[in-house]
């Protein structure tokens, strides 16, 4: 037996389904003939919306017989061979449904009381359309498409409503304020005057540049991980990526604005939307960022926010 | 009356030989400090290559900043073309070097084998620097500010860029 998590939601609960031995063999055995499909769970995209397929085996007999970790991440974006894991994955998601033979992993009664949706057709549609393997895929955040698409979308659930502004480059680049704000103020839409640093308006800076530290001083200031209330609008949408080294180690922000684009501002430099090859930002995932490799995850400024 | 008048007289010559006097000390010390002014150059320099830290920075000593100054008279102008290679947004841009002749300041920024200056709102004008030569011993001169890997980075960046 083997249980499928489409690992999408950040509320409610993920929907999951069990798919018996004589289903998920076949499938279980493309994915263990080539390395690389089956990736770690902490792996590929770890964002709000779709993160991908969570697998796990229910018996241990049935991992050993296949070789594979007893859990693993499929389409998430993190395996070496994504192209299989998307076929795998299209697989697993179309055992889904009653009629194909899926059935939820706990007592439909529960679920429904705790907001889980019904394994049918259009989520299962959902599923597809946005693994994050799938080439050109993006989430979507945009507040006008999460209001718009009503309470029944699967991309309203799966998404937190924020809110954009238009590009507005001018506001960073004039002489007096261009050297003295940097991507973090950008990203905040905080215009301080002081290269504001993670941390620093709470006394508390990061100790090193690395995803945790830079992350932690930011919810510090008060950035949120998770989808912030409305009562904290404006609730930017923000990304970080680090520089790890060696040499060259630092940190940046993007903030996604009204148009679809993201915008960022390079340390002193003049705020764009463009990325190290010319190109507009439509997802800082994939973006040419220079040595900035790691992307770190997305996260949300929000109205209770301070940098300094 | 006579005597009188003549204290008076006398009072007078003195207040202004004092008003003289202080006058002429005033514009000596203006002088003076005018040329003081003039004697003092320091050269500051950045490295522009962060997004969030703060760049790394540092002055050049007394030496180097007067050989920078002579460099710096000595590199051969250029077309304003030059100056048109966009620095990539993320990572090394180049060098911003302040140079301060007392109260007069001049900025340069040192990139693509270009030195350039902005000295007024519509007048840049840029100058060649063959071989990077000049970015490099720039580089060499903050090697205590800036450690060898990021040093090396810098070093290879630089010569990475068209």
């Amino acid at each position: 037996m083997l249980k499928v998590t489409a690992d999408i939601f950040s509320g409610r609960p993920n929907p999951e389904w069990v798919v018996d031995e004589a289903q998920a063999a076949p499938i279980l055995r493309e994915i263990s003939l080539s390395s690389g499909v089956a990736a770690s769970l902490d792996s590929g995209f770890q964002g709000l919306g779709n993160r991908g397929l969570i697998v796990e085996f229910l018996d241990d007999r049935f991992a050993t017989d296949n070789g594979l970790p007893n859990s693993f991440r499929l389409a998430g974006g993190g395996s070496a061979q994504e192209g299989l894991a998307m076929e795998a994955a299209e697989k697993l998601v179309a055992t889904m449904t009653p009629e194909a033979g899926g059935h939820p992993a706990a007592a439909s009664a529960n679920l429904a009381e705790a907001g889980a949706l019904p394994l049918d057709k259009p989520l299962q549609k959902f599923i597809l359309e946005t693994l994050p393997g799938r080439q050109g895929s993006v989430v979507t955040l945009e507040p006008s498409a999460a209001e718009e698409s009503g309470p029944a979308s699967f991309a309203a659930q799966a998404a937190c409503t924020i809110e954009v502004g238009a590009f507005n480059p001018g506001f960073w680049n004039d002489a007096a304020h261009i050297g003295k704000n940097n991507c973090y103020n950008y990203a905040s839409n905080r215009r301080t005057d002081t290269f504001a640093q993670p941390g620093r308006a709470m006394g508390h800076m990061y100790a090193a540049i690395n995803c945790a530290e830079v992350t932690n001083g930011a919810v510090r200031d008060g950035a949120s991980l998770d989808c912030a209330p409305a009562n904290q609008a404006p609730r930017w949408y923000m990304a970080l990526v680090i520089a790890p080294g060696p040499g060259f180690v630092d940190y940046h922000w993007y903030r996604k604005s009204k148009e679809g684009f993201w915008g960022h501002k390079p340390g002193g430099t003049a705020a764009r939307n463009t990325d190290n090859s010319g190109a507009i930002i439509f997802d800082p995932r994939t973006a040419n960022r220079g040595p900035y490799t790691i992307f770190c995850r997305f996260m949300f400024a929000q109205k209770k926010m301070i940098v300094k | 009356m006579g005597s009188e008048l003549d204290r008076l007289s006398r009072r007078g010559l003195g207040f202004w030989a004092v008003t003289l006097g202080v006058a002429v000390a005033s514009l000596i010390y203006a002088g003076a400090s005018i040329v003081v002014a003039e004697m003092l150059h320091s050269v500051h320099v950045e490295a522009d290559v962060y997004s969030g830290r703060p760049n790394p920075a540092w002055e050049l000593s007394e030496a180097d900043a007067t050989r920078f100054g002579a460099w710096i008279k000595s590199l051969a102008a250029v077309s304003p073309e030059a100056g048109d290679s966009a620095a990539a947004a993320l990572g090394y841009r180049g060098l911003v070097v302040t140079e301060r002749f007392g109260q007069r300041l001049n900025r340069l920024r040192i990139s693509h084998g270009v030195v350039s200056s902005e000295l007024g709102p519509s007048d840049v004008r840029h100058w060649s620097d063959s071989g990077r030569r000049l970015e490099h011993w720039l580089l060499e001169s903050g090697r205590e500010t800036l450690g060898e890997e990021l040093l090396n980075y810098l070093m290879q960046a630089a010569d990475w860029r068209k």
